[in-house]
């Protein structure tokens, strides 16, 4: 190999010193745009990275809420919600969501008390965008939802049981589904289990504090979903109130529950005071033509013939599953944490209609 | 005789119990249309099909709710109730709510 010269090196030291100090000149003004760049005042908060209330990471979405709901009502202050990293919506969390996102910013006395960081990936931006959370929050989004199992998410909310406000919805996408697939939505079924889910939350669910003390927002009392996938259709309503033990215990008396417990080898209470709605209905008023309700929820079952009903209530679950026309099974569990509030979620199974031209 | 069609002269999508809780209540059904028919003596015919569906809580208050208000029993409501529906289990379960109030009066 020659030998440089001493010219040579002399030019290239020249080089490396002119690419160095062009590189740090560089760096200075990138470090300057970032210092004036606009900076979200107030808090942030990372939340979890899938939102799946029943697969272990419900204890994580529930802190995540509680985080917010300290930072907006307690502390006063403003937050930024990071969903940078978020990947799934799982339906019972995501109404969780949205129902306690509308609660801290309808109580809040802040001018923007929240603030969205959309995740990076598409699909859970698009979902956050076609559920409208933005819209509770005020932020804006450039995202339009188009994947298919994302655009026939459907969000409601309400104050009362006027059936003109979710009736609608109830039928669009009870006529959708049925246009698509071969096993049909019982759409009178549908409406019956819904409407009855929708008149617990109004009747029952607020009448008692839950434990934050909250009791209930005087213009919104449920929300909710509303879902078509390939092969599933999927409806679920959401209350923030005290939950199923608290108002089972004034007609059932917490002795039954506490036989049931021992009966159930130590199973969560709150998915015992589900079951037992379930079995006795959900009233506290001791009338006996009262409380039927919550028999209609497992009607719907009965009328497809198969599919999921899951009732999480505080700190426990039920599913009941029914194969066959039958129910196939029953089970419960515990979330370790109170989400504060009832979701009911059913879970209807769907066979897409094969057309000829395949 | 009178005959009401529920889904055209109150609503598609009947739900609820008390008329506080909702303008399309089994207790607004009943005011607006059971009570002062069956107040009178009148005959009237209801028109269930048509609508979206029913819940038991529209269904109780509506119908069980009006042997508790009236205090009129099954036996002589039914003469002057006709119910119209092509869906026997609705039928039945209209019927089994009237008749359970009545047991309770």
């Amino acid at each position: 190999m020659k030998k440089p010269t001493l010219a040579l090196r002399d030019w290239q030291a020249r080089i490396a010193r002119f690419r160095f100090e062009d590189r740090f000149r560089r760096g200075r003004k990138v470090k300057n745009s970032n210092q004036s760049r606009y900076i979200v005042p107030g808090e942030k908060i990372s939340a979890p990275q899938f939102f799946n209330l029943l697969r272990g990471d419900g204890r994580e979405v529930v802190k995540f809420l509680r985080a917010t709901a300290r930072a907006v009502l307690v502390l006063k202050k403003q937050v930024v919600l990071n969903f940078r990293n978020t990947e799934q919506f799982h339906v019972p969390a995501t109404i969780l969501l949205f129902a306690e996102i509308d609660r801290i910013t309808s109580l809040s006395d802040l001018t923007k008390p929240i603030t969205i960081r959309e995740p990076i990936r598409r699909r859970p931006r698009e979902v956050m965008k076609q559920i409208g959370l933005h819209n509770l929050t005020g932020d804006n989004s450039d995202v339009i939802p188009e994947r298919e199992d994302v655009v026939y998410w459907k969000a409601t909310k309400g104050n009362s049981q006027s059936g003109d406000l979710y009736g609608p919805l109830v039928e669009a996408v009870a006529a959708k589904a049925n246009k698509d697939h071969v096993n049909q939505i019982e759409v009178a079924g549908l409406w019956r289990s819904v409407n009855e889910a929708v008149a617990n939350s109004v009747d029952h669910a607020y009448k008692k504090p839950r434990f934050d003390n909250f009791s209930g927002l005087d213009e919104t009392k449920w929300w909710m979903f509303s879902q078509i996938r390939e092969h599933a259709f999927t409806i679920a309503v959401c209350d923030l109130g005290c939950g199923y033990r608290k108002t089972i215990n004034e007609r059932i008396p917490e002795k039954f529950i506490a036989f049931m417990d021992s009966k159930l080898m130590g199973a969560n209470r709150d998915a015992i005071a589900i079951d037992t709605a379930m079995e006795y209905g959900r009233s506290g008023t001791h009338e006996e033509h009262r409380g039927k309700g919550s028999r209609d929820a497992l009607s719907l079952l009965l009328k497809h013939g198969q599919g999921d009903l899951i009732v999480l209530s505080n700190t426990g679950w039920m599913r009941y599953s029914y194969e066959n026309n039958r129910e196939a099974s029953r089970e419960s569990g515990s979330l370790d944490i109170d989400i504060g509030g009832t979701i009911i979620w059913w879970n209807l199974p769907l066979h897409r209609i094969e057309h000829e031209n395949h | 005789m009178k005959t009401i069609n529920v889904a055209n002269d109150f609503t598609r999508f009947p739900s609820g119990r008390y008329a506080q809780n909702g303008d399309t209540s089994g207790e607004a059904f009943r005011q607006r249309f059971l009570e002062p028919a069956i107040k009178n003596r009148e005959e009237i015919t209801i028109q269930l099909d048509g609508t979206i569906g029913y819940g038991s809580s529209f269904l109780e208050e509506a119908f069980g709710g009006l042997v508790r208000t009236l205090r009129i029993p099954a036996s002589e409501l039914f003469p002057l109730l006709h119910l119209d529906t092509r869906d026997t289990a609705l039928l039945a379960e209209v019927e089994g709510y009237i008749r359970e109030a009545s047991l309770n009066l």
